[in-house]
């Protein structure tokens, strides 16, 4: 049985146009990681709150440990849940220090017991020695470390991150993403967490919920939802995706290759796949071959790979996530082939 | 369940709230209920004879003290905001001194210099003749009361418009200036129009001091409305002052609406500009004429007061009135500590518990509990007294506890009028305290009362310990309340100078009224720190 489940949680704020949530449902294991992604406004805070117990759903309910935590009259009280949550810019009570702040969730243990999770606690989120510090006297990252560390003290079941990297800068943030994931299963914690970022979305949750206005897009494994989106804002969400109708696909049929194609998806009435650039190549074009062909407008250097853009007939853009050694340059024309699964053995 | 269980948890509080807010509005019940029975022949008298007096030299006060306190809050502000010349941090500070200075001591201090004056009356009698020697006998107690009542009342101008000019009005006033608009030029054309809403939530507040004053008015002999209403009071004519303190909060209630209504249309001119305006440096000369400028309100409105006062205590060292002054001094603390612990308790039920729970109800009796300091305290005072009145008569045994019968009344009173003082610097305190900390204590298992005990709380500390400040002074220093409501034969330090100075006993009076100086000094810190606050 799953340890987390929520069933068709709508929730309308008075002074909303439309509903913040609609009918949301998902699950989650115990011990895994649950992301849930989505635009500003897509409804995933509030998500979040309900879970916390600090806001209360309209309808529906949710199930912790197989019993309703939440629905429409109330259910149990925040403090009663025992659920943690780590806040956007973390919370951390400015007039305690660390120790305090991190054994604020904690009551009846002694004192030695206490000590001893505290200085646990610290080794863990590696800031042995830190206790006495006030939370101004903190960096960025060492506040979003206390703040998870205060929210892992009480042992709870579930806990809750609240966008915890987008206070962090770039370099820092995929540090402590990795270090957060490692903590969450060293204490074999189940977390959900929002983001708006794919990318952290991607490297830590096992499961990812995509929410649009309020809507749950789709549920999956993060490869699942990264290269089989079940529509065009899942596929575009999580990066750049070209679109191919399926007149022009005729051409990459013929390549019978299997590749991570997305859904069939309506772009101004036509129908087509979804394909990611990287799922694409650049082949020399050979004369007579029934290859789509794109002249080079666009060549940026990421670092990695070369991003193509091409222009192709039917006015149709198409980006191109191009590896190999030899040169692209602006006004070539190139045959575009999708990249064959077994390719990067062969080498 | 659980929803229910919070629900329950919330509902004494609900109670409480609705009662605090209640027992505000009861003098003001009290008031309505007695006004609207017969009066008789005596109210008849009054409207013939003596409200037209009141009224007249109510509106002729407010708009002498109004004005003045105007002209010297809003020239002083301006100065020290848009110019620097030596001495100007200083002076931007000890401006504010003068709020330290409750207004009948002010006047206890000036009031001998009436007999002075007697020289001045017989030289205006032997050169311009008998009319003109009455006329000038009635004119001066006006120009010394509203004079004394302007001094002292400026800095509330001043400290409204010194913030617009600094901040708010920075952008504008520098661009006037690249403009080429001269120092008079951008002074009346932008800093003024601009200033207006400071300038009206500044003077209003002038107004509603003008009108409570009780002290000053009396020892100068003017009889405005306020110290008509103790007169009836005083009388037996308990409906007649019923009556006039009706017409006094009418009268109270047309400036705060004007005062609301130019709120209300801040909200949109309101730019929230950073900068600060840099200030242009003076030459010597007009150096000097500010500094002046400056300098005179602060020496009329604070140090002559201080300087004579601190002269007449060297002379009474030893007087045998001492052990009076500390059993009055005794008696202000003690008052003043009950009536702070319990505006302190009501306004963490009425503002913090209604955080915690975010219940509409407590928020309503929360506005109706800053009520308080809008009505005048005439109206405040014989509403009490005549509840007091009503319990001494009508409860059994009560008139046997005359005294505490009458110490209920004067806290009740208390109550009423500063609750707002402790609500307001506690409100903006949560204003400061984001929701997230609340709702990490909770999610970290903490009620919501815990998270309100360890959380909240600690963190508006400081404003708690200005509300209670604010507060402690405010009674200690209130005179028009106290002189009413007071038991028989009980002094505090506030009537105690006042019952000196009318008795002509001024150099007496000269150490409890340094005394209460110094105490209110005490209460501009958590004051002027709000105010900077507020600027932010």
């Amino acid at each position: 049985m799953s340890l987390l489940e929520v069933k068709g949680i709508s929730k309308k704020y008075p002074r909303g146009d439309s509903p913040a949530l609609d009918g949301v449902s998902f699950s989650l294991e115990g011990n895994r990681i649950l992301a849930l992604v989505g635009a500003s406004g897509s409804g995933k805070t509030t998500m979040l709150r309900i879970l916390a117990g600090l806001e209360k759903p309209d309808a529906g309910e949710v199930m912790l440990g197989g019993k309703v935590i939440a629905n429409c009259s109330g259910g149990l009280a925040a403090e009663a849940r025992g659920i943690g949550m780590v806040f956007q810019n973390h919370a951390l009570f400015p007039h305690l220090t660390v120790e305090k702040n991190v054994l604020f969730g904690v009551r009846k243990m002694a004192d030695v017991a206490k000590r001893e999770l505290l200085s646990e606690l610290l080794e863990l989120v590696g800031l042995p020695g830190m206790a006495k510090r006030f939370p101004h006297e903190l960096s960025g990252g060492e506040r979003q470390r206390v703040a998870l560390a205060r929210a892992l003290a009480p042992a709870p079941r579930l806990l809750l991150l609240d966008e915890p990297f987008s206070s962090l800068d770039l370099r820092l943030r995929q540090a402590v993403r990795d270090e957060t994931r490692e903590i969450l299963r060293k204490r074999e914690t189940a977390a959900v967490f929002v983001t708006h970022d794919t990318e952290d979305s991607l490297a830590v949750a096992d499961r990812i919920v995509v929410m649009k206005e309020g809507r749950v897009q789709q549920a999956g494994a993060p490869q699942e939802v990264y290269h089989a989106p079940v529509n065009p804002y899942v596929a575009s969400f999580f990066g750049s995706c070209n679109f191919l109708p399926f007149h022009l696909l005729g051409m990459l049929e013929r390549a019978r290759v299997s590749c991570h194609v997305g859904p069939t998806g309506m772009a101004g009435g036509e129908s087509g796949l979804w394909i990611r650039p990287e799922d694409l190549m650049l082949e020399k074009p050979v004369d007579g071959a029934d290859v789509l062909c794109g002249e080079v407008e666009r060549v940026s250097f990421a670092g990695n790979c070369q991003r193509v853009f091409l222009k192709c007939p039917g006015d149709l853009s198409v980006e191109v996530r191009h590896q190999r050694g030899f040169a692209i340059e602006v006004g070539q024309v190139w045959g575009i082939v999708p990249v064959r699964q077994d390719d990067g053995i062969r080498g | 369940m659980e929803i229910r269980r919070a629900a329950s948890a919330e509902l004494p509080f609900k109670v409480v709230a609705v009662v605090l807010a209640l027992t505000v509005l009861v003098p003001v019940g009290m008031v309505f209920l007695r006004a609207v029975q017969p009066a008789g022949e005596a109210w008849d008298a009054v409207v013939d004879y003596r409200l037209w007096g009141y009224v007249w030299q109510t509106l002729l006060l407010v708009v002498l003290v109004t004005g003045i306190a105007l002209v010297v809050g809003v020239s002083t502000a301006w100065m020290v905001s848009a110019y620097d010349f030596p001495g100007r941090a200083l002076l931007d500070w000890l401006l504010l001194l003068p709020m330290a200075m409750p207004g009948f001591i002010a006047a206890a201090a000036y009031v001998d210099l009436l007999g002075g004056l007697i020289p001045f009356y017989i030289w205006v009698r032997q050169e311009w003749g008998i009319d003109a020697f009455l006329l000038v006998q009635k004119i001066v107690p006006w120009v010394f009361a509203s004079g004394i009542l302007g001094m002292t009342l400026f800095p509330y101008a001043y400290l409204s418009c010194r913030a617009v000019f600094a901040r708010q009005a920075a952008g504008a006033i520098e661009a006037a200036r690249l403009l080429g608009e001269g120092g008079a030029g951008v002074f009346f054309r932008v800093a003024l129009p601009m200033a207006r809403p400071a300038i009206v939530a500044g003077g209003s507040l002038v107004v509603m001091e003008t009108m409570n004053d009780y002290g000053v008015v009396n020892l100068f002999g003017l009889v405005p409305l306020t110290p008509g209403v103790f007169r009836a009071w005083g009388e037996g004519e308990i409906v007649v002052a019923m009556r006039l303190a009706l017409f006094l909060m009418v009268f109270l209630a047309a400036v705060l609406c004007v005062e609301r209504w130019q709120r209300g249309r801040r909200a949109f001119g309101e730019s929230d500009a950073q900068g600060r305006l840099a200030r242009r440096r003076l030459g010597w000369g007009k150096a000097l004429g500010a500094v002046g400028l400056c300098a005179v309100p602060l020496v009329l409105g604070f140090f002559l007061p201080v300087w004579r006062l601190s002269r007449w205590c060297m002379d009474s060292v030893g007087s045998s009135e001492l052990s009076g002054h500390a059993q009055a001094a005794w008696n202000s603390f003690a008052l003043a500590g009950g009536a702070v612990a319990l505006v302190l308790c009501a306004a963490v039920v009425l503002v913090a518990v209604q955080r915690a729970y975010g219940s509409r109800l407590i928020l309503v009796a929360q506005k109706i509990g800053l009520l308080g300091y809008g009505f005048p305290s005439a109206l405040i005072a014989v509403g009490v007294g005549a509840l007091v009145v009503f319990l001494v008569e009508h409860v059994p045994g009560a008139g046997m506890l005359a005294l505490s019968a009458s110490v209920f009344g004067l806290m009740l009173a208390y109550f009423v009028r500063f609750l707002a003082v402790a609500i307001q610097p506690l409100s903006a305190g949560f204003d400061r305290v984001q929701d997230c900390y609340r709702e990490a204590a909770r999610t970290l298992g903490m009620g919501r009362l815990g998270a309100l005990w360890r959380v909240d709380l600690p963190l508006v500390r400081t404003a708690l310990l200005a509300g209670a400040t604010l507060c402690f002074v405010d009674v200690f220093k209130e005179l028009t309340l106290t002189l009413v409501l007071r038991p028989f034969d009980f002094e505090t330090l506030a009537t105690r100078i006042y019952r000196f100075t009318d008795e002509g006993r001024v150099a007496e009076a000269a150490v409890p009224a340094m005394a209460l100086v110094v105490l209110c000094l005490v209460g501009l810190f958590p004051l002027s720190t709000l105010m900077k606050r507020l600027e932010k």
